[in-house]
């Protein structure tokens, strides 16, 4: 409530003394504007040497850290076979889940089993799921339709199975 | 920089001479709460917004209000900053409109409809209803259609009523509503209508002497205008029974004096 008064009223005087300002015509001598630029073009140079300088040492330091999470992440290790790559497996098994079982395909010959360590790890896979039956949605509950007569009168008609209580 | 200090301080002094009936001019009109205050107003039966829009419908300037409605584990109630006026204006309308709960008529007429054609005698409709059958008869494939009760059920909210059926099957109809929209909008929601056999029916005994369990024939929810016919009806999917039963709902206008 109080800022709501002071806010507008500070930004009206602003204005007023903006517009009113004498002063706000006047421009720089030459000296006074090479001496301006001459300080800021001293304080941008130092500025980006200083840049220069830090960019390595940060850049060697993102370049540690990320090799650090990235070892720790994955947990890469040196002896872990190239072939059969278990992560590939288990990221493509939701892909592979379909509402039918799929025909069997022939298989080629089992390849060497996996160290223990890096098996997948066996998940069962989710039910298919069963088509909806208009038997038994209609066993469920009753099927409500509601329609108009040209006349305009709505109708709501239930159409209840004989078994439901 | 030194020779602009005295332009500065004259400025400083126009502006603030100038500035002084500015910003009371401007303390005028650009808050329109100087006058207002703070009022909170409980609500006891109308639907909070309907009592929002009440409250903003008081106000000549919406920016000249501001209205806020809550609803806690205390109930509803409606916060309002405005002027004197609007408050008794508000306070005057809340009195009229919220210090009892509001009471609608509901009118059911239950008829048996018959897929053989059978004289029945006519049924003495009110207009409304009326309208409704006719539409219904030229619509359903039923050849004849028997009214079997009526009932007149004044309600603030939830109402229930006996009918008694064809053969002496009695049934519960429950029905519970409530107003939607402004107070001027006449439009209810029926967030539940009911119709069930009674466990005392004389309809669910066989011919062998065994009692079956009582069915809920229809479980619906609806939109509904006041002065509107609704037809609500229930037949069997399997074809085992051939007749059906129809509700014609209808939510009986006040009578204008």
């Amino acid at each position: 409530m109080n800022d709501e008064h002071r806010t507008d009223p500070d930004a009206r005087l602003r204005a007023l003394l903006r517009d009113a300002d004498p002063a706000a015509g006047d421009r720089l001598a030459t000296e006074e504007v090479w001496a301006l630029r001459r300080t800021a073009l001293h304080a941008a140079e130092k500025a980006g040497r200083r840049a220069w300088l830090a960019t390595p040492a940060l850049a060697a330091a993102a370049a540690g850290i990320a090799a650090a999470v990235f070892l720790w992440v994955f947990q890469v290790r040196p002896e872990a076979p190239a072939a059969a790559p278990p992560r590939a497996a288990a990221a493509a098994r939701p892909v592979s889940v379909e509402p039918e079982p799929a025909p069997p395909v022939p298989q080629p010959p089992p390849a060497a089993p996996d160290p223990p360590s890096r098996a997948p790890i066996e998940e069962p896979l989710p039910a298919p799921p069963t088509p909806p039956v208009l038997a038994e949605a209609a066993d469920e509950r009753p099927l409500h339709i509601e329609f108009a007569t040209p006349g305009g009168t709505r109708i709501i008609w239930v159409l209840t199975a004989e078994s439901e209580s | 920089m030194l020779k602009l200090r005295p332009h500065l301080a004259a400025l400083l002094l126009l502006a603030g001479a100038a500035a002084g009936p500015a910003l009371a001019a401007q303390d005028q009109s650009a808050n329109p709460l100087r006058d207002s205050y703070d009022n909170v107003y409980r609500i006891l039966h109308l639907d909070l917004h309907a009592a929002e829009l009440l409250a903003w419908k008081q106000c000549p300037e919406r920016e000249r209000c501001r209205v806020t409605a809550t609803l806690s584990d205390t109930g509803k109630a409606l916060a309002v900053r405005a002027d004197a006026a609007t408050h008794a204006r508000l306070v005057e309308a809340l009195a009229r409109e919220d210090a009892a709960p509001r009471t609608q008529v509901f009118q059911l007429h239950l008829f048996e409809g018959s897929p053989t054609a059978a004289a029945a005698p006519a049924a003495e409709l009110p207009p409304g209803a009326r309208k409704a059958f006719e539409d219904l008869r030229g619509f359903l494939p039923y050849k004849s259609y028997r009214l079997l009760d009526t009932a007149w059920l004044p309600t603030t909210s939830t109402v229930s009523a006996r009918l008694i059926g064809d053969g002496g099957a009695s049934y519960e109809a429950e029905l519970r509503f409530r107003r939607v929209g402004d107070l001027e909008a006449q439009q209810l929601f029926v967030d539940g209508f009911r119709l069930r056999e009674e466990s005392d029916s004389p309809a669910l005994k066989s011919a062998g002497g065994e009692r079956r369990a009582p069915r809920q024939l229809l479980n619906t929810s609806f939109a509904l205008a006041i002065g509107e016919t609704i037809v609500v009806g229930t037949s069997r999917v399997d074809g085992a029974g051939d007749k059906a039963l129809v509700v014609l709902l209808t939510a009986v206008a006040e009578a204008t004096p």
